[in-house]
């Protein structure tokens, strides 16, 4: 197995909700930033207003016309320690020459206005009672030798409080934006790699042997890839297919030489031709053997086979009628047509045909070959039973011939039952192989495969 | 009894041939499917040995030709594919029996004698006509329990006759049947061998159906 580079998901929601996160986090500053300044834009232009009204009351001509009472549209600058004040100096000497009640006899700090022009200057400071304040002041020159240097200051807290407040809820309404964005991110993972999980199922249905290659639909980032699996499981099958076909024909272009040998050295008793005829014998077996174990081995990896259960059987038994004509056994087969094993045919005629033979060799009169199937928890089967009316097994026999192991199976290639291919293709095929008695007095052998149920 | 055996390997073909020779039957070779084709299309054959392997023309196509043909000789075919496919696809082809190589000439030889056998419609190896037994496979004749000694054409010639009983058979047929196709056919020899029989087996069981040829009936011996 190819080793992970951590989950695809875990990086695209990684890399989603960083991208977010900072966005979010840049967006939230630049909102706040902009909202503060229009704030004390609006601040600013409040103060310029109240400094404009407070030079229209104040100034008529070059002279100062003000008293200290005067409410010029805000009752603030009256009310002791407001944090609303104002207050006008001589623009040379800097002498205070007015300023409003609610200072209550403190001085707002000077200024560093320069000497002269008409200059508007904003400016944040403490003022008494340690209030934050913000100030705007005006120098207003009404004539060449008079120039007064007016201050206004109004209470800046509220101005922090409704920017602490903007900061909050904008911290709010993003945070839960960006919740929004993550469920949004999670659906576009689950729904974006479905593809993925798609082709995962396909391919685990082909490695079960369900299909021969990956079916459906893919988008064009994932087709290619697709196209290519297909293709190696394709060219998979043929060299499998190619290399069978090389050990068959190679093993069977042997065998009329070694039936050649075989019979030259059979009638006589020279010791050499003893020799001949055991080393042919063992030659064939393990041709016999050798071919049997490369199409076994050939088959685990052929998927997507698919084998019609009565056509074979029915095969089968043709087969069998002719050639134990002579006892003239009923060979009966009740298949129902739907029934499909989910396997090679060949390894499937292997197993049927062996036992059907066995049992033909043994029956009196009558073979019954019956199948069905059945509903599985995890997959659907099918049960096949070869019953004869033959002597049937004597019970140490049936077991000894459950239990022999696949070493004895290695050592006698073609034993005399012919069970021990049966057996080594029913294990590949993962199913099950029983021999009981049956009612008849016979054997009855019950073999359980794995079956499609594609239609 | 005549059989044809066609086998491509020299060799193997010339064991088959020895043996059956030896077991008594009257035998042709061929060498390819063409060959073999031809042979089975124009002389009568009681059995046919047929390797499915064949150049020119393969087994199969062969079989299949002949029974398109309405031949019905009994057919054993060699087979060095020994999967059940190509046993049920020789069976559909026509054939009667198979046997996998390698094999021991002693299995076709009882192969292609229970194919005659069964032609002939006889269950067992032994037939019987009257007080007359033959066992096939020991090629021995008894009348009353008593061994008879009989040369190997008399032996064909009674063999011929008992599986086919109550059926008349010209001395053309005998001498198709008991006879490869080498051999200087003289129809004269037939009755000499007939006039034999009847003196060693002392039964006037065969009967000459004049102008047409011999009989033998299945039942008691005619009075």
């Amino acid at each position: 197995m190819a080793g992970t580079t951590g989950s695809l998901s875990f990086r695209l929601a990684l890399y989603s909700a960083a991208g977010s996160t900072i966005a979010l986090i840049a967006a939230g500053i630049i909102f706040t930033t902009l909202f503060r300044q229009s704030v004390e834009r609006n601040f600013d232009d409040r103060l310029d207003f109240l400094s404009r009204a407070l030079v229209g009351a104040s100034i008529a001509g070059e002279r100062l016309t003000l008293d200290q009472t005067a409410a010029i549209g805000e009752p603030r600058f009256a009310l002791p320690q407001s944090g609303w004040y104002w207050q006008i100096r001589d623009g040379a000497s800097g002498e205070i020459l007015a300023a409003s009640a609610s200072l209550f006899g403190n001085i707002l700090p000077e200024l560093d206005l320069p000497a002269s022009g008409d200059d508007i200057r904003v400016h944040a400071f403490r003022g008494p009672g340690g209030r934050q304040l913000r100030s705007l002041e005006r120098r207003v020159q009404p004539s060449d030798i008079q120039s007064y240097a007016i201050l206004i200051a109004g209470d800046a807290e509220a101005l922090a409080e409704d920017v602490t407040r903007f900061r909050n809820t904008i911290t709010l309404t993003l945070g839960l934006f960006s919740i929004l964005l993550a469920l949004g991110a999670a659906l576009l993972i689950r729904f974006g790699l479905r593809p993925l999980r798609k082709l995962r199922a396909s391919l685990s249905r082909v490695r079960l042997g369900e299909a021969e290659r990956l079916e459906g639909q893919y988008p064009s980032e994932i087709a290619p890839v697709v196209d290519d699996l297909n293709a190696l499981l394709k060219s998979n099958r043929e060299i499998v297919e190619r290399a069978r076909t090389h050990v068959g024909n190679l093993a069977h272009a042997l065998k009329t030489p070694l039936a050649v040998l075989q019979n030259d050295a059979a009638d006589s008793t020279d010791p050499a031709n003893a020799r001949v005829r055991e080393q042919t014998q063992v030659m064939n077996e393990q041709i016999t053997h050798h071919l049997n174990r490369a199409r076994m081995a050939a088959h685990t990896n052929v998927i997507g086979a698919v084998t019609p259960v009565n056509e074979v059987v029915e095969g089968l038994a043709r087969v069998m009628r002719k050639v134990h004509q002579d006892k003239g056994l009923m060979i009966h087969v009740a298949i129902p047509e739907h029934i499909k094993f989910r396997g090679e045919r060949h390894d499937f005629e292997e197993m049927v045909g062996n036992l059907i033979d066995n049992a033909c060799k043994w029956a009196n009169s009558h073979v019954v070959v019956r199948a069905s199937q059945m509903r599985g928890k995890s997959r659907d089967s099918m049960i096949l039973t070869v019953v004869d009316d033959g002597p049937g097994l004597p019970q140490d026999t049936e077991s000894e011939a459950l239990s022999r192991g696949e070493r004895l199976d290695e050592t006698k290639p073609g034993s005399g039952l012919g069970l021990s291919i049966v057996r080594e293709l029913v294990r590949i095929y993962d199913g099950n192989l029983v021999l009981e008695a049956s009612e008849v007095g016979g054997l009855r052998v019950r073999l359980t495969l794995p079956v499609s149920t594609e239609s | 009894m005549r059989v044809l055996v066609v086998e491509d390997d020299k060799d193997l073909n010339s064991q088959l041939v020895e043996a059956l020779k030896d077991a008594g039957y009257a035998v042709d070779a061929a060498f390819d499917g063409e060959e073999g084709q031809f042979l089975g299309d124009t002389e009568p054959y009681d059995a046919v040995v047929l390797d499915i392997g064949l150049p020119q023309l393969d087994g199969l196509s062969v079989l299949e030709q002949w029974r398109r043909d309405g031949r019905t000789m009994p057919v054993l075919i060699l087979t060095a594919r020994d999967r059940w496919s190509d046993k049920v696809q020789g069976i559909d082809a026509g054939a009667d029996d198979y046997v996998a190589k390698p094999f021991h000439i002693e299995e076709v030889l009882a192969r292609v004698r229970a194919l005659v056998r069964r032609a002939a419609g006889h269950a067992s190896n032994e037939l019987q006509c009257g007080a007359i037994r033959l066992d096939l496979r020991a090629a021995r004749v008894t009348v009353d329990g008593n061994p008879v000694k009989l040369t190997s054409h008399e032996f064909k010639v009674l063999e011929y006759l008992m599986h086919h009983t109550d059926k008349i058979i010209t001395r053309t047929e005998l001498t198709e049947h008991l006879y490869d196709q080498d051999f200087d056919r003289d129809s004269n020899t037939i009755e000499v061998f007939i006039g034999r029989l009847r003196k060693k087996l002392d039964s006037d069981l065969i009967e000459t159906v004049r102008g047409l040829g011999y009989r033998i009936a299945s039942g008691a011996a005619p009075e």
